[in-house]
């Protein structure tokens, strides 16, 4: 197999470098020159933006593949290197597009916190592992990024670790995602053993059986499970809102759950139609679990990551249903309309959270900040129009492509429907509520400069400019959907929908019930239970079985075992010394007692040497007698 | 005329009595008079059997040799005592045990 592949690109090195090299000084300056670490990690993203920019201008067409070996097994070769295709360098610009912004954002929102050399490493280092996993050509390369997007997640969602739900939140992404791990490492296998390469030029160029493909397919649909947060792993996402809100942007809009869409649309070619139904469903359940979710939550966070989930599990089934780019049109505009929600809602929280208490999420007690804050608000609002689907909004176009393509299966195109009603139901609630003149937020604090810019040009990135020409038609942009023949009564449904949802909204919100839902309608409810019953219970009794038959069995053979050996051991150490010792003390006793007696003779006293010469001619005498008596 | 037999008992008897002196006496002295008893036994033994064949004298002959050997003997002897009284100043001979190994 040849691996090298020699479409050298300098920019692309050096665009993933910068991010590192942000981590690795973060740390090194932090303990000194704490001040500088925000200004510096910006500036270095800055410069990675600007080679990524490089990269989407020169790669919008076409794609490059370059490969080195990387190491071997035997003759097998892995190789290592990126695959440049206009989807990834989109996507690669989306990341550090966002991963700027809130870094820019992080400077006044972090001010004053502790711990931010911490932050800022851990959030380049997040941009640096998407971005490897947005350009590798080798999906074990891939799957390392996968890791690391993981663990990077997990320090930054457990930031603030003196909050034990902080802790306990960073814990239980991390191992819900573990989960979800498995199903990559597995489909990494079967893609070994039966395709014999990793490597995804090659992957595409091959035709593989249609098992193989649902086997893989179900097991990267189990992967992007876990990372996208599809049912029924989802419920890690609204848990992670324990993390600071700049990284709850970052984390929803571009780097942690868009690597589960965008692997997906990646490697889409590797999906039986099986496979596909089975990720459509599971797209589906995601779509309405989550718009209800958002529905039953006051918390502004908790509603985010709840549309999230429900933009994710739309942008899976659209995958799935569709075509793969018009998921990844969706992924692309929801980056920029979620980023935006997330910073507009961290801005606001800062705006009315008072230094040194809990911080004020509760979109009850959000409200009169019109006055003060109206430019966040518009571009949060802007935002939610887009979330909504609303005319001029990128939002609405990527809606539509994807209504476009399942528009000849009226079931499908019934359900998202459905499911564009609930999102409008959710935004204009969220908006209804937080643009409300009452009550009026208890104290108000003025949001910097450096917090608004971010904002506002996300806001911008969420009107249809930012995904099109025109405000009503995606294709101008997107080479890939021109193939698909517009048809105006799919936007005259879209925007039905959108106006009876909002409708509704305003006869159900606009009087702003404060009622909380009792817990068992909210999602998360069921599924923690439903995590504690399948997933914690049986592990903890298994746990404790395993723990009984370690005690009980494992070490009560090592007990006989360790019996058996003192047993063996005293008995050979009785031999030893009894049997062997014993004879050998004999043999050295006796050689002593005769040195001893013989010695005793010569006592050096000269009566007791006649003593025994008298003996000895005594004895002498006698035998002679004895001899002449018997001749 | 004694009968030679008795003089042989009374010839033993002094070899025993001279024996037991030489073994059991601590005191040198005493040790060298159990050998002159031990020597004037021989001498008995040798009149003794000078009678048997009276035609000779060679035991008497034999027996003033060996009172003239005892007188020399004694001489050295007693010259050895006093030396060795000198030396380690006593007369005992189970003080003086430099004739074994010093362990």
């Amino acid at each position: 197999m040849n691996v090298a592949s020699t479409d050298w690109n300098a920019w692309v090195p050096i665009a993933l470098a910068l991010p590192l090299v942000s981590f690795v000084v973060s740390f090194w300056m932090g303990p000194r020159y704490g001040w500088l670490v925000p200004l510096m990690a910006t500036a270095l993203l800055l410069a990675g933006w600007v080679c990524t920019t490089v990269i989407l201008v020169d790669h919008s067409a076409g794609t490059s593949h370059f490969a080195v070996p990387w190491f071997s097994l035997g003759t097998d070769v892995i190789p290592i290197g990126w695959w440049l295709s206009p989807r990834s360098v989109t996507m690669l610009w989306v990341v550090y597009t966002i991963s700027l912004l809130v870094h820019v954002y992080s400077i006044g929102y972090m001010a004053g916190e502790g711990g931010i050399a911490r932050y800022f490493a851990w959030l380049g280092f997040f941009t640096f592992a998407m971005g490897g996993l947005v350009v590798s050509s080798n999906l074990l390369v891939t799957f390392c990024c996968w890791e690391l997007v993981g663990l990077s997640s997990y320090r930054l969602i457990g930031h603030w670790h003196q909050q034990p739900a902080a802790g306990a939140a960073a814990t239980k992404a991390f191992l819900v995602n573990r989960l979800g791990d498995i199903g990559l490492l597995v489909a990494l296998m079967l893609l070994w053993s039966r395709a014999g390469t990793l490597d995804m030029p090659a992957l595409t160029a091959m035709a593989l059986s249609e098992e193989t493909k649902t086997a893989v397919g179900l097991c990267v649909l189990l992967a992007l499970a876990g990372k996208s947060a599809q049912f029924p792993l989802l419920h890690w996402l609204p848990d992670a809102m324990a993390g600071p809100t700049p990284v709850s942007a970052l984390i929803h809009a571009a780097t942690m759950v868009a690597a589960g869409v965008y692997l997906f649309v990646q490697l889409h070619f590797l999906f039986s139609a099986d496979a596909l139904a089975v990720a459509a469903v599971v797209g589906l359940l995601t779509l309405f679990v989550g718009g209800w979710g958002a529905l039953t939550q006051f918390d502004v966070k908790k509603i985010l990551a709840y549309s999230t989930i429900s933009q994710l599990g739309l942008m899976v089934a659209g995958v799935a249903l569709a075509s793969p780019e018009a998921g990844f049109a969706h992924l692309f505009t929801h980056a920029f309309f979620k980023a935006g929600l997330f910073l507009g809602a961290g801005a606001l929280i800062h705006a009315v959270s008072r230094h040194g208490h809990a911080p004020q999420q509760d979109i009850r007690h959000m409200g009169g900040l019109w006055q003060s804050h109206r430019l966040v608000l518009v571009c949060f609002a802007v935002c939610a129009a887009s979330l909504a689907g609303m005319p001029l909004t990128s939002g609405f176009l990527s809606k539509e492509g994807l209504l476009l393509h399942v528009r000849h299966h009226s079931f499908y195109f019934g359900v998202m429907a459905t499911a564009s009603f609930v999102t409008t139901l959710y935004s204009a609630r969220m908006v209804f509520y937080l643009l409300s003149p009452t009550p009026q937020a208890a104290a108000t604090h003025p949001v910097p400069a450096i917090m608004q810019l971010p904002l506002f040009v996300l806001s911008v990135g969420s009107l249809f400019i930012g995904l099109s020409a025109s405000p009503l038609s995606i294709q101008s942009w997107w080479p890939v959907f021109d193939a698909i023949e517009s048809a105006p009564w799919v936007m005259v449904v879209s925007l039905a929908v959108l106006v009876v949802g909002v409708g509704v909204a305003w006869r159900l919100y606009r009087h702003r019930p404060t009622a909380t839902l009792h817990a068992r309608w909210v999602p998360q409810t069921w599924l923690d239970a439903a995590q504690k019953h399948i997933a914690v219970t049986p592990a903890l009794q298994a746990s404790r079985l395993t723990h009984h038959a370690d005690r009980r069995w494992l070490d009560g053979v090592l007990h006989a075992a360790s019996y058996g050996y003192v047993t063996c051991s005293f008995v050979i150490g009785w031999v030893d010394r009894v049997l062997i010792d014993g004879w050998v003390t004999t043999v050295t006793h006796a050689a002593k007692g005769g040195g001893k007696l013989f010695r005793s003779l010569v006592n050096g006293k000269i009566q007791s040497y006649l003593a025994w010469g008298m003996l000895a001619l005594l004895s002498f005498m006698v035998w002679m007698l004895y001899q002449l008596a018997h001749r | 005329m004694i009968a030679t037999h008795h003089i042989f008992i009374l010839s033993a008897l002094l070899l025993s009595v001279g024996v037991f002196m030489l073994l059991t006496k601590r005191n040198a002295i005493l040790i060298l008079m159990g050998l002159e008893l031990i020597l004037n036994a021989a001498n008995l033994n040798l009149i003794a059997f000078n009678q048997r064949y009276a035609d000779a004298l060679a035991g008497e002959a034999m027996a003033v040799f060996v009172i003239v050997l005892a007188v020399c003997e004694a001489a050295v002897g007693v010259a050895i005592i006093l030396q060795a009284y000198r030396h380690y100043a006593t007369a005992v001979p189970d003080q003086i045990s430099e004739l074994k190994d010093p362990a």
